[in-house]
Parts: structure tokens; sequence; C-alpha cells
């Protein structure tokens, strides 16, 4: 910043009110709509004053004016090197409260797990329609039912056979939501303690069930009783174990965007710079 | 010009030389980013107070049952004005108003693209706000019909006909809102100009802060969806005023149309009004984590996806209206593909957090509370995607519940959070940590009760907009608590004022830095000068002043 002391002032476009007027008169000629016609003359005056005045900013050359630089007494310092410098945490330091995330796994590996689980609950999904109602294709119907009525629609729909209109919805929508706790488990799942299918693949199904069952009993007592929730947790357990298993099997990665480790893991904590008030 | 006789420093006249008068003239002829920022924001907190005394109001009205305190008429002016005031006068500016301030800053320009466009912008806001609240003395008009708009900040056909919608007051409404939005139009251009063309040496697309980048996002969203707004709304001017018919179902016209030019407009809005919240988020987090950002590239395209996604999501807001099976599952399933790149946004703030060295100031209270928050309504936002559901819950207070928790729970925390974290830049002074913290505490917890509750009257089947309701339906322990809230979001709105008066008051100043931050504000003084930076800056890295700080470990080796 030195070569520019010497300055003293900088040019910046002046003020003006034109922009101002212009305004005012064209809000007066729509306000005019409402009150009386004089107000539309009034503000046709107005605006093209402004717009006049508008125009001579810009024309022929910008109107700009001169700004008086800062005495020095009063310009940010320059920034000079913090004497407290980067404190690198060692993992497994005594006494810190973190378990940090050395590596994690991309947002990729959380969609693989979800098209994988996705998969393995669609296939519970059928076996389940082919135990209780004889056809495949049941628990397809019925899944789509987040997104359109069919439980109580007239004429009911044939739950048993297959519909295209109704699987392309019933995919829809469960693709869209196992991209999406694929993505929950990749992210959730390597920070817990333990075994990634453990808490896939019982843990959350349990919550996840219990949540519904509360929800869906709230919000429609009558579809609370149409869901078998047994084989609601059978299907959920088939997502976690399978979505688990892909995450654990993928390799995290230690640096996206060729980032060093220590960076991207989180490892660089600065001191707090020791403002009065800090509580750090 | 007033500086003209001489350039050095000691002619410039001193503050104390000038009368009041010369104060307001600069600041209306001002066409500084900065100053035309801090308008916008002090003009959005004021709108603020209007819009949360209607809240107020209707809040004591429902406080308990068959109570008789605010006229059925009146409520639902209450309402009406309250959700327009809070989105377009209240969202917007302060929106706008931080973007203004803020980009040129970050990304080391000294103003903003077009500077007196920008100044038209601030006014057309500001007009068009005075116009909506003149209906409230000047629109009896002939007819003695109405006060304030009372057809509901969505406007539907055919309230807003002329046969259900006699006097003035729609006209207010409509008026109002198309002149702000030229407003809101200009200063997208001018951000997006600016942020595309005005970087300084060094500031690549994939340099500049998150904040800058979810700005970028927001004008797209606002060119995008504003002009279609302001198209219903001069079609709806027609209706009324010269007899078309465009939404008039009796003489051939579609109600349903309106609906779709609104929400198509409606839901980016929500988003143009949520996006700025992460974008703040994503600044303070970092710096009171004392980390960089977890994944930048990532944070940009959730972002961009974001903004793809919420432009083909609309109708989720007219699944009650029987738009037909096959639109009713295009609309829910792409609903539920938004929560995708929201969730790794949240994914990405915690794991800026995880590990960091948390400093529990106020911006980063508000911040974190954010986080809880948001994924809560975004939880509430993914149920209410399915179709059938919605049928049971749409307009019902469950509705009412998630947006709040989205706009006050999300968007205001963030902003609150803003004002403590950039005020110290504005003007030079800091805010007091003490008076902050029972503003946080008060406000949190004013919150939660007035809008966790609500869900509940939501599902026992608490219709939205309805100005009373009988003792016997089991709603009236959850609205008592509801309004409870209410008072204690109250009180901390006055400590958040009070605030804002002390640290005029106290003068304590802040230093260029006072939070160790990185970005390009920060290294210019509190308040910057007119021309923001002496000399351009250059940059090297996301974070130019970590770069200086530390010149051992300096971020250019990393990226
Ligand atoms: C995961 C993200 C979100 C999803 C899936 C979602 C979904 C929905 C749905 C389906 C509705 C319609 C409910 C009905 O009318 O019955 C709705 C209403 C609403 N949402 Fe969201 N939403 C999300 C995020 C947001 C955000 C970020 C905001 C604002 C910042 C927001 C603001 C609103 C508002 C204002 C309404 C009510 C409009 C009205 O009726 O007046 N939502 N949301
Ligand atoms: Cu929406």
């Amino acid at each position: 910043m030195t070569e520019n002391e010497e300055k003293e002032s900088l040019s910046l476009p002046a003020s003006t009110a034109a922009p101002l007027f212009f305004a005012f008169g064209l809000v007066l000629l729509l306000a005019s709509l409402v009150t009386n016609v004089i107000f539309a003359y009034v503000g046709a005056v107005i605006a093209v004053l402004g717009a006049h005045g508008w125009w001579r900013e810009m024309l022929p050359r910008e109107h700009i004016e001169p700004v008086p630089v800062q005495p020095l007494s009063e310009r940010a310092p320059e920034i000079t090197p913090q004497p407290a410098s980067v404190e690198h945490l060692v993992v497994g330091e005594d006494g810190h409260r973190v378990r940090l995330p050395l590596e994690y796994h991309p947002y990729a590996t959380g969609l693989r797990a979800g098209i994988a689980g996705g998969i393995a609950m669609a296939v519970v999904g059928g076996i389940h329609g082919l135990v209780a109602a004889g056809s495949v294709w049941a628990a397809f119907n019925g899944f789509a039912s987040i997104v359109m009525p069919l439980f109580g629609a007239s004429p009911p729909p044939d739950m048993l056979s297959f519909h295209p209109g109704i699987m392309v919805a019933a995919l829809g929508v469960h693709i869209a939501l196992s991209l999406l706790i694929g993505i929950v488990y990749s992210s959730v799942l390597p920070m817990l303690p333990g075994h990634p299918r453990l808490w896939g693949g019982i843990v959350a199904p349990i919550v996840w069930t219990a949540a519904g069952w509360a929800a869906v009993g709230l919000v429609t007592p009558d579809g609370a009783g149409a869901v078998s929730w047994g084989w609601f947790i059978a299907s959920q357990i088939a997502f976690g174990l399978v979505a688990g298993e892909v995450v654990s099997r993928s390799t995290p990665v230690r640096t996206l965007q060729s980032y060093t480790l220590s960076g991207r893991a989180g490892l660089e904590a600065t001191p707090a710079q020791g403002h009065p008030e800090d509580h750090s | 010009m007033a500086s003209s006789e001489g350039l050095s420093v000691s002619t410039v006249p001193k503050d104390v030389d000038r009368t009041w008068l010369d104060h307001m003239h600069e600041w209306v002829s001002t066409v500084d980013h900065k100053r035309l920022g801090v308008l916008y924001i002090f003009s959005g907190l004021f709108f603020f107070i209007l819009g949360g005394l209607e809240a107020t109001a209707m809040r004591a009205q429902l406080a308990i049952p068959a109570n008789d305190l605010v006229e059925p008429a009146e409520f639902n002016r209450l309402f009406t004005m309250h959700g327009t005031t809070m989105v377009f006068l209240v969202g917007m500016p302060i929106v706008t108003g931080f973007g203004n301030y803020l980009i040129p800053l970050m990304i080391g320009a000294r103003d903003m693209a077009f500077p007196r466009l920008n100044a038209w912008g601030f006014w057309m806001f500001f007009f068009g706000g005075i116009v909506l609240y003149m209906s409230y003395f000047a629109s009896m008009g002939l007819y003695g019909a109405g006060t304030a708009p009372d057809v509901g900040w969505f406007a539907y056909s055919p309230l807003t006909g002329r046969a259900f919608s006699r006097g003035n007051a729609t006209d207010y409404w409509i008026l109002g809102i198309l002149i702000s939005g030229f407003g809101s139009m200009s200063g997208a251009i001018n951000m997006l100009t600016t942020t595309l063309t005005m970087r300084c040496p060094g500031m690549t697309m994939r340099r500049i802060p998150l904040f800058v980048w979810m700005m970028l996002v927001v004008s797209f969203l606002m060119l995008l969806a504003l002009p279609v707004l302001t198209a219903a709304q001069v079609m709806l001017l027609f209706d009324r005023f010269l007899g078309a018919h465009f939404f008039d179902t009796q003489a051939g016209g579609d109600a349903v149309l309106w609906q779709h030019f609104f929400w198509f407009f409606g839901h980016p809005e929500v988003y143009i009004l949520i996006v700025p919240g992460f974008a703040y988020a994503s600044e303070i987090i970092p710096v009171f984590s004392r980390k960089v950002i977890f994944g930048y590239v990532t944070m940009v395209a959730a972002s961009i996806c974001i903004g793809l996604v919420a432009v083909g999501v609309w109708a989720h807001h007219m699944f009650t209206v029987g738009m037909g099976r096959g639109l009713d599952i295009w609309f829910a399933i792409i609903t539920m593909v938004v929560g995708i790149p929201t969730g790794i946004k949240l994914f990405n703030w915690i794991a800026t957090m995880y590990g960091g060295k948390i400093r529990f100031r106020v911006p980063m209270l508000f911040a974190i509370a954010f986080i809880g928050q948001f994924l809560l309504a975004g939880l509430t936002g993914i149920m209410l995607s399915g179709a059938p559901f919605t049928w049971q819950l749409s307009d019902s207070y469950f509705v009412v519940a998630h947006f709040h928790y989205v706009l006050i729970g999300g968007l205001l925390f963030t902003v609150f959070g803003a004002c403590y974290f950039w005020f110290p830049k504005m003007f030079g002074w800091m805010m007091s940590e003490r008076l902050g913290l029972w503003h946080f505490v008060l406000f949190f917890i004013g919150f939660h009760l007035t809008f966790t509750t609500m869900h509940i009257q939501g599902l026992l089947g608490m219709p939205r907009r309805i100005y009373t309701y009988e003792p016997d339906r089991g709603w009236a322990i959850w609205n008592a608590i509801t309004s409870a809230g209410v008072v204690l979001q109250g009180l901390g709105v006055a400590f958040f004022l009070l605030a804002i008066f002390m640290a005029f008051r106290q003068k304590k100043p802040a230093g260029p830095d006072p939070w160790d931050a990185w970005t390009l504000e920060w290294s210019t003084s509190s308040p910057p000068p007119e021309y923001n930076f002496l000399s351009l800056p250059e940059v090297r890295s996301r974070r130019p002043l970590w770069d200086l700080k530390h010149p051992e470990d300096p971020d250019w080796e990393h990226e």
C-alpha cells in the first residue's frame, strides 16, 4: 500500500439526488391509479426531471468527485504476521475433547450407498408383497402413496397389479429419498463409534420406525394400520446394512481439491487472538 | 461540489460544522454502496417493527378462545400486511442491504457496478413500502370499503377481483409490491454485474467468499422470479382497471393461473430469503470455529443446485388445487430432491465446527441455533412435500410453523448474527456482548415457545387465518403458549434495539478487525472510507487476511 501514500484524493461517482427524483416521479405516476390523475402529471414531470438529471450525471462525461483519502491516523494499520502461530492439533492429544475425523467419505460414497441400500430395500419390499399379498407390486404401489392418493381413492386402484404410472412415482420418491438418506449415512456413520453396519442396520431402523410410526399415527390414524411395521423395519434394516456396508468398504479420502491433510481434516486451529472479552 | 476548493484533508468540514440538514442531504443523495446498504438494512428493521406489531396483535387475539379483541375483517388485514411486510419489506431489503454493503468490500472493489442504479433501487423499494402502508390512510376511496389489503400475502384470485375486493386496498398491495420489486431487480442486476466484473486482482471465482457466491445465486433467482410476479401484477391491474379477465373464472379467465404465476415467483422467493441466511452462516461459522470452511467447492455446487432446483418446485404450494396426479407426483418428487443439496450444506457447517476452537460469541450463538432450527424446518418441508400429507395439513398451523421455522429460525437468526458480526465494521463500534446474550436467550426461548408448539395446533387441525376458535377444540392451551412466546421474542428484540442504541452511545472502538477474521472487508478501517481500499488489494487465496497473518503457513499453498 506504500506506493499510494502520496495520493491526496481518489475519484468516485459523485452523489446525486437524480435517481431519487426519478424513482419518486415514477411512484407518483403509478399512484395516480389509486388517487387522482393530477398525481400522474406531477409524477411525469418529476420523473422526466430526474431522468434528465441522471442522464447529465453520465453524459457527456461521468460526473466524478474527488474524495480525500483518510489521514494516516484513521487508516487500518497494515496487517502484520501474528505472533501466535498456527497450532496444529496432534491426534489423540491429551485432554482434547474431540475425536478428529482424519478422513472422511466423499459425498459420492453417500450417493452410492443410497443407491445400493435403495435396491436392497426394494428387494425386501418385493418379498413382502409376495408373502403378504401374493404380488411383488403390492409394496411398490403402497410406497407410491407417499406422493399420490391410493388408499381411499375412488375407484380404488388394484393394489396387486403393475401400474406403470404408479411405478414411476414410487421409483422417483424412492430414489430421491434413498440418495438423501445415503448421504446422511455416509456423513454420520463413520463418526459413530463401532461399526457402520450396526448403526445403519440396527439403531437407525428402530429410530426411523419409531418416528414414522408416531408421525403417521398422529396425522392419519387409519394410515398407521395400513403399514406392516414388521416389514417396515425389515426393509429399513436391509437399507441400513447394505448402505453401512458400502460406507465401510469405501476408501475414505484424505484430501479433496489437493488440499493438505491437516487443512482438510480440520487439524489446524488458531488460538484466539486475546481480545479482552474472549472466553476461549 | 463541497470539496472542490481543496482536496487535502484539512479543508473537509468537520462533523461539528454541519447541520442535520447537511447530513440528511448526504444520505438522500448518496450513491455509495455502503450507505445504501445501511439504508436498506435500517429500513428493513423499521418495517420489521411494524410487521412485528401486526403479529403481536394477531397473537393477542388468538391467545384465548372466542376472543374479540380484533375484529374479523381487521384480522384479515393484519395477516395480509404482516406477511407482505415481512417478505417484501423486511426480508428483501435486509438481504439486498447486506449484499450491497459487503459484496464490493469482499471482492476488493471500490463500489458497485452501477452506483446510481443502486440508489434508484433503494428508493423504489422504500417508496413501494410507503405506498403499501398508505393504504391504511388512503384506500377508503369512493366505496368506503376496506382500508389495508386483506387478500393474504399471495393474493389469490378471485379474492382480488373487483367484485370481491372493492375500494382500492388491493390496488395498493399490487402497486406497493410492484414498485419495490423494481428495486429488488435493479439490486440483483447490480450484485450480479459487480461480482462478475469488478473483482480485484487474484480474486478468481474459485476464491470469492462463499457469501459472494451465495448472493450470486440469490441475484440469479431474483432476476428469474421477480419479473414473473411483476408481469402477473400488471395483468391483475388490467383485470381491475381495464376490465381484462385474466384471472376471472366467470368470464373465462383462470384463477389457478394466478397461483402458478405467484408460486413460480413465490418458491424461488423463499430461497431468495434463505440462501442469504446460508451466506451469513458460511462467513460466521468458520471465523468463530477458527477453521477454514469445510468443502468450499461442495458448498458452491450445492448452492447452485439449490438455485436450479428451486425454480422447478413451485407447485408444491398447490397440491390442494387439484392439479392432477402427474403434476402432483412431479412436484412432490422434485421437492424431495431439494433436500439433498440442503443436507450437504448442513453437514458442511457442522464439519466446519467439528474439531474447531469454537468461540461462543453472540454471532456464533445465532449461527448455531440456525443450524438446528433450519434442520427441523427442512424436515417438516420434506414431510409437506408428500402430496397426500399436505392434503391433510395444508392451510393449517403446521404449514405456518414450517415456514416460520425457516424464515425466523433460519433467516432471522442469521440476520441477527450478521448484525452483531458486521455492525462493528459498518459503524466502528462494538455491540455489547452482554445485551446481545440477553437478546439471544430471550429470543431463542420465545421463538421455540411460539413456533414449536404451533406444529401441534396444526396436527390437531387448527386452520391458519382464522380470527378465533371455540374453547372446546383442545387448542386453547397450545395457543396460549404460542402467544406467550411472543412476549419473550418482543423482549429479545427490545434488547437488540437497546444494544444498537448503546453501541452508538458507548462508542467502544472496534478497530478494523475485531473478530480476527479472514476476508477482505476486515482489512480496511471500520467504518471503511468511502473508497473502501486505498489501493486495490491483491489476493492469492480464499482467505487473504489469513495469508498475511500467517506467512509461515499461507492458504494458497493448500488450495
Ligand atoms: C427442504 C426444503 C423445503 C421443502 C421441502 C419445503 C416444502 C414446502 C411445502 C411442500 C410447502 C407447502 C405446504 C402447503 O401449502 O400445504 C411449503 C410451504 C412454505 N414454505 Fe417451504 N419448504 C422448504 C424450505 C423452505 C424455505 C427455505 C422457506 C423460506 C425461507 C420456505 C418457506 C415456505 C413458505 C413461506 C411456505 C408457505 C407459503 C404460504 O402458504 O403462505 N420453505 N414448503
Ligand atoms: Cu415452496
